[in-house]
């Protein structure tokens, strides 16, 4: 194997990376000299006037301060607006994706240049929120830094992170497994458990943000950094109670702060008897490097490369980006009933698009069933096709087309197909929302 | 509580019914033609273009089927069994029920089998595929002294597809030979109301006719012609056509009438009553 897996945690503010020559290893952090060796840098780049080339970190900011370039950070609400840049060359306005772009190749290329090597075998991105007009966006900019699409991958921030999780040893996620996350301003929690009474075995993740418009940085201050660590505290200790928790991960450069003090309450409150505590500020990054390298494993195996070998992660994922519910219809298949899956729990929400064609037996509606893991029902729901004409009975084919608008709402529609020649189509649909979770 | 049937593929190669000028591109289609156009399906039905239909379907299998049935000289009815099977579409109950209505066609005399098919031609709007059947009828087993109520019948709905067809003389002939062969009540109407759509005089069939079933006669007639006319006088409109004056409009008829005679002519159908409809549809 010559080339690189590459996971990114993809942020507005910062980003992180971690690449891995083999799939069996551990992924290398990426340091960012231009960010004072950090293993982070800003999600931002520069340029100096009449020059082509774009900047990382330190030397991208030297651009704006000097006033003699153009610089741009929040690449990522950047691409999301669709915003351009005109900032220091107003005749020569770059789009958002042409900033993100110039980025992503400056990533890259640093990446490279520690790693020794520049071949990219599979990317995948960890994002904050799985949207279609991010994943559209990014899928561009990948393809003008010449990755062909088949290797990268856009995951949710929560999913690199249950990866990252899932490839620790297994004792650290017998039970429940509680991932604080300091980025973007902000303190959030989230739970993971392994749902063991599945085929395959479910993971199951919850996310809530627990404090706001929180800086990282509190290290100039003792008071706000007791402050911190007392509010820190109460949070863990009211998430906490009543739950097994075998593991705890604390991932945010404001965290390494608590670790220097002598007594923080926070720490003793997450800590506690069979519970390990990991301070890893690579979390997410490691993440995504995992799932680029089973990704590339199972290619392998797919192309007879390799010999089988089962996934890394060989579970239905019900986290942020993913479909939690399994969206079923039950039918008739050569006089068999049959479940007809509409959309499966565990898919990423972006890629369901569902097409089945059905001939109305004794009914003038549709009616789909909602089910979370193990069958558990989760609601009915009936489609009127009142609209459609009125033919004998087996004689009116639909069209079920379901696709998902959002992580939560799937759009349903059924058109009118009529039967061939017999009973031509009429043309009409019927179209409805379904919400998945409220 | 209702169901549904998940659907197989489409055929690229569709079967084709001439008569009915349908094509057929599914198991599931395949399955309610066998099912509802049982007079339409004789021997001619198994050939290629059904092997070829199968194959495109991913059913080469079926095919193979059917063809070592066919040399190895099986009925019809098996073969037709195989493809309701294969299709998913049928329940128990329904496959029985065609085994029943197959058989029960089967059973009866060529010339009502004939009747069966010329009507369900006639449902399906394919009116002069359904007069050669008729006239098949009408000129052999059915002739009037032989089987009078199958003359009847038959005559009666001949003209019925003429009516749909616009050939009001000649539908009026076959009502009255329908009159003539069974004095069904109903037929009187029918002679009527060809006769007015013809613009011939009111013949002798309709003189023993009541005054309060003329009246209502007319008065049906009236609010059809009215209703007719309000709908061309609506389209016009839409489409922002003048309303031709009586002259053009006289000519204009003279015209069609021309072009109508012409046509039938060369179609063929030359007929020896005259014509009439009610509009009532038979089958």
């Amino acid at each position: 194997m010559d080339g690189l897996l590459i996971g990114i945690d993809l942020c507005d503010d910062i980003c992180r990376v971690s690449a891995m020559k083999t799939t069996d290893g551990e992924p290398d952090d990426i340091v960012f000299p231009q960010a004072d060796g950090h293993g982070w840098v800003q999600t931002a780049v520069g340029r100096m006037s009449g020059e082509a080339d774009f900047h990382l970190g330190k030397d991208a900011y030297s651009a704006a301060l000097e006033g003699k370039g153009i610089f741009a950070d929040h690449l990522l609400q950047g691409l999301i607006k669709n915003e351009s840049h005109s900032v220091g060359e107003a005749q020569n306005p770059l789009s958002a994706q042409e900033l993100f772009t110039a980025f992503l190749r400056c990533v890259l290329d640093r990446t490279a240049e520690q790693e020794g090597t520049g071949e990219i075998l599979v990317l995948t991105i960890g994002v904050p929120s799985v949207d279609l007009q991010l994943i559209n966006a990014l899928t561009v900019c990948t393809d003008a830094c010449g990755i062909a699409r088949g290797r990268v991958s856009i995951v949710s921030r929560t999913e690199a992170m249950l990866c990252c999780v899932l490839s620790q040893k297994r004792e650290l996620y017998a039970a429940e497994s509680m991932i604080f996350d300091w980025s973007q301003g902000q303190i959030s929690l989230s739970s993971m458990s392994v749902l063991r009474n599945t085929e395959p075995e479910s993971v199951y993740s919850d996310r809530k943000v627990l404090e706001k418009d929180v800086s990282e940085d509190l290290t100039a201050d003792e008071v706000k950094l007791h402050l911190a660590d007392e509010i820190l505290a109460d949070h863990a200790e009211k998430e906490f109670a009543g739950r097994h928790i075998s593991s705890v991960f604390l991932c945010g450069r404001g965290f390494d702060q608590f670790a220097a003090q002598e007594k923080s309450r926070f720490l003793q409150a997450v800590s506690g008897r069979n519970r390990r505590v990991f301070i890893d500020q690579n979390l997410f990054a490691r993440g995504a490097a995992a799932i680029s390298a089973d990704r590339y494993q199972q290619k392998a195996v797919a192309d007879g490369r390799r010999e089988e070998r089962r996934s890394a992660f060989p579970y239905t994922f019900l986290c942020e980006g993913r479909v939690r519910a399994t969206i079923l219809m039950e039918v008739l298949n050569h006089g068999q009933k049959a479940a007809l899956i509409l959309a499966r729990e565990g898919t990423l929400w972006y890629d369901v698009k569902t097409n089945a064609e059905l001939i109305l037996d004794d009914t003038d509606s549709i009616n789909v069933r909602i089910e979370m893991s193990g069958g558990k029902l989760v609601r009915s729901f009936s489609i009127p096709l009142d609209n459609f004409p009125k033919r004998p009975n087996k004689t009116t084919r639909v069209q079920v087309i379901l696709n998902f608008v959002s992580e939560k709402e799937a759009l349903i529609r059924v058109v009118d197909l009529g039967f061939g020649d017999l009973f031509p189509a009429s043309g009409a649909v019927r179209k409805s929302r379904i919400r998945i979770q409220d | 509580m209702g169901q549904y049937i998940l659907c197989g593929p489409a055929a690229s190669t569709p079967w084709t019914d001439r008569e009915l000028g349908i094509r057929i591109m599914s198991m599931e289609e395949m399955a309610y033609y066998i099912l509802h156009f049982i007079p339409l399906i004789d021997n001619r039905f198994v050939d290629e273009p059904l092997y070829d239909f199968l194959k495109s379907l991913g059913k080469a299998d079926v095919a193979g089927r059917i063809k070592r049935s066919v040399r190895a000289s099986m009925d019809l009815y098996q073969v037709l069994m195989i493809l309701l099977r294969d299709s998913g579409y049928c329940s128990d109950p329904e496959i029985s029920d065609f085994f029943e209505q197959y058989n029960a066609f089967h059973r009866r005399e060529p010339a009502v089998q004939d009747l069966e098919r010329a009507d369900l031609l006639y449902g399906r709007g394919r009116y002069e595929n359904a007069v050669r059947i008729y006239q098949r009828i009408l000129g052999g087993p059915a002739r009037a002294a032989k089987n009078p109520a199958l003359f009847a019948q038959a005559s009666q709905h001949m003209g019925a597809c003429y009516m749909q067809l616009g050939c009001f003389d000649e539908a009026m002939e076959c009502f009255q030979a329908a009159w003539e062969a069974g004095r069904d009540p109903a037929v009187q109407k029918q002679i009527y109301f060809a006769a007015m759509l013809a613009g011939r005089p009111l013949p002798e069939e309709l003189e023993n006719v009541d005054a309060l079933r003329f009246g209502r006669w007319q008065a049906e007639y009236l609010e059809a012609e009215t209703r007719h006319l309000n709908s061309v006088q609506e389209s016009m409109e839409e489409r922002g056509i003048i309303p031709l004056s009586k002259d053009t409009r006289s000519a204009a008829k003279n015209r069609l009438t021309a072009l109508r005679l012409g046509y039938r002519k060369m179609r063929g159908m030359e007929c020896t009553a005259p014509a009439g409809d009610t509009g009532r549809h038979i089958g």
